[in-house]
């Protein structure tokens, strides 16, 4: 299976991030609204709340305890609910990070609280077909204390970086950044919730999970059920059904969903033309790939194309 | 003469950091059993190895045998040929040998052993390449004409040990599926290493490796610094870069804030300063350029006293 797991995390390719250390008073309660952007919260000092805005889940947060929000849904990080919220960037316009992402918004002496958050955008995380189904709000609980935790030696060496502020600090907290976003994600689809349902669980069924690498290393050729079911060892009955109940969705469905994610891949590198990479991926022809496109993803293949973020483009 | 000591913009070093992107990599946890010795042919990639526990000698490229003890980091250029042991000139086998009497790890660090019962040394080893080939480039500008650079323990950042024992305790756990995070503290380890560099060198040298961030004004550097004493005019740069004369203009001042004939005295002052050519060599070097003699060789003695000051 890591294999398999290996290669969707080689699909984050990250474009662009923001990053901030913010050191806070007593009071605090940040309103947040990532406009689509995946983002990330780690609480190494204090304690704090997290919750969907306005109203939803909540978790409570101690040191080393992290969130990660995939789909960009506002949310709220406050100490208590009592205090009042103040939207994002009027915290940042109050608090004048010096250093650009460096955000100090304390009373006097030490901070009650020391959070670490980055906001990334990730290309195509919302049209991929595993990262579009990860849940809304995702909470761990890193212990800080033990000598051997990878967040404790990211979170240190982040803090040292923020402090001295020497020459080329932004390029390594950036990388320091990718690594904590990558390792979160890492770590999720190593715990035995996500493995319950879902894609995961597909992989951990063996019937399903040799259906699920054909998909997935040959999406150009013309599968059936029937086909599909054949490579699982199953009725074509028994494998529609089986697939539904732990993807969560069907055969033909999922397919054409990876069909899509890697033709929107192609389309971004730019390197073949809409024909070719509708041949590639099994569309009959470019216009059906494009119809596609545009019910699926809301995009037309000229707008992928024309996305400003294929340079500089940050690929595993 | 203005920028003879340079002052470099905020995030000038950002910028070259942020090319030292790796790829290809391949990661090797390797307990080594007395007695151990291995060759690592020179490849197309570069190499690092990190000494974890114990003691082990490499030697580079035909070079001496060096000792390197717990912490210590040797990074090896691509091309480099280079064997680690357990003693001086003791026998080494071809890496290719020694692995297909290992142990493979059904993930990507792979556990090794030597011939005897117990490890004597814990090595982490890293093959890598870069996306770019501006990497590369820094990668052989901070290694030197020898093709490797040893950094001892106690000259490394505390984080940046703290991030290579991170990188070999997730290789030694065998936890699945943690290649693309390891790849990217490989990265930061990068970062890292090459900024300790970078700070260590005289600030005049950076506008140097400023230019490789662009592919254009690269090829250029390489021709300068094959011929820094050429006659060279801007129009010939121009053409060296296949770009007009404006663009080169403007290129230069995005990337190094020098213009092109700034670029160009920087690079024959330092060819001279680390290269000390004889007089009468140098004398012919400024006639061939046609530059005109005793103030080229003010202008060197005042960017001697830089260097020596910075260095």
């Amino acid at each position: 299976m890591s294999a398999d797991v290996l290669e969707i995390l080689s699909d984050v390719q990250i474009v662009s991030r923001h990053y901030y250390y913010s050191e806070l008073g007593p009071r605090w309660s940040v309103l947040a609204q990532p406009e689509g952007l995946a983002s990330f919260h780690i609480l190494s000092k204090g304690t704090g709340v997290c919750r969907l805005w306005p109203g939803g889940e909540q978790h409570s947060l101690s040191p080393g305890g992290l969130v990660l929000l995939p789909h960009g849904d506002r949310h709220l990080m406050c100490d208590s609910e009592t205090t009042p919220p103040e939207p994002l960037a009027e915290f940042l316009e109050r608090t004048q990070p010096p250093a650009g992402e460096v955000v100090r918004a304390l009373s006097e002496g030490q901070p009650d609280a020391v959070m670490v958050c980055g906001i990334f955008e990730v290309t195509g995380f919302r049209y991929h077909p595993v990262f579009r189904r990860l849940p809304r709000f995702i909470h761990q609980q890193q212990d800080l204390k033990d000598s051997t935790s990878w967040l404790r030696v990211l979170l240190e060496q982040v803090e040292t970086e923020v402090r001295a502020l020497r020459p080329g600090y932004q390029a390594i907290l950036s990388k320091l950044f990718d690594v904590i976003f990558c390792q979160i994600l890492r770590s999720w689809f190593s715990q035995p919730a996500s493995q319950s349902t879902g894609w995961l669980a597909a992989f951990h069924d063996p019937r399903l999970s040799s259906a699920l690498r054909l998909i997935h290393r040959q999406p150009g050729e013309p599968w059936t059920v029937a086909s599909l079911a054949n490579a699982a060892c199953m009725s074509r009955s028994q494998f529609a059904q089986r697939f539904q109940e732990v993807v969560g969705t069907s055969p033909v469905a999922y397919l054409g969903e990876w069909r899509l994610w890697r033709s929107y891949q192609a389309l971004r590198q730019g390197q073949r033309s809409l024909s070719q990479v509708a041949r590639d991926y099994g569309f009959s022809c470019e216009s059906a790939l494009a119809r596609a496109m545009r019910r699926d993803l809301g995009l037309n293949p000229s707008e992928i194309r024309r996305s400003p973020l294929t340079k500089g483009l940050i690929t595993v | 003469m203005s920028h003879l000591a340079v002052d470099l913009k905020p995030g000038r070093i950002d910028s070259i950091l942020d090319q030292l992107r790796t790829s290809g990599r391949t990661y090797y946890y390797v307990e080594f059993a007395s007695p151990w010795g291995v060759d690592l042919a020179g490849g197309e990639g570069a190499a690092f190895h990190s000494v974890e526990q114990g003691k082990a000698y490499f030697r580079g490229q035909d070079g001496p045998w060096l000792e390197l003890e717990k912490g210590d980091l040797v990074l090896v250029g691509p091309g480099v040929a280079h064997s680690l042991a357990e003693q001086p000139r003791a026998h080494c086998m071809p890496l290719e040998q020694l692995a297909s009497v290992c142990v493979p790890s059904p993930h990507r660090a792979t556990f090794l052993c030597g011939e005897g019962q117990s490890a004597v040394a814990t090595m982490l080893c890293s093959l890598f390449d870069f996306v770019d080939p501006a990497g590369r480039a820094l990668l052989a500008a901070m290694l030197g004409r020898g093709g490797f650079q040893v950094f001892r323990a106690a000259q490394l950042e505390v984080a940046l040990s703290e991030l290579l024992w991170t990188i070999a305790r997730i290789s030694y756990s065998r936890q699945s599926e943690t290649g693309p995070v390891i790849d990217r503290l490989l990265d930061v380890v990068m970062r890292l290493l090459m900024r300790q560099w970078l700070q260590s060198i005289p600030q005049a040298r950076l506008a140097g490796f400023l230019v490789i961030q662009d592919p254009d004004l690269a090829r250029l550097l390489t021709q300068l610094e094959s011929d820094p004493f050429a006659p060279w005019t801007l129009e010939k740069m121009a053409k060296a870069a296949s770009l007009s004369r404006s663009r080169l203009a403007e290129r230069f001042a995005f990337f190094t804030d020098l213009s092109p004939g700034e670029f160009l005295r920087m690079c024959r002052l330092e060819w001279v300063f680390r290269e000390q050519p004889s007089k009468s060599k140098l004398e012919e070097l400024l006639k061939q350029a046609n530059l005109n003699a005793p103030h080229f060789i003010r202008t060197l003695k005042r960017y001697q006293q830089i260097m020596r000051a910075e260095v």
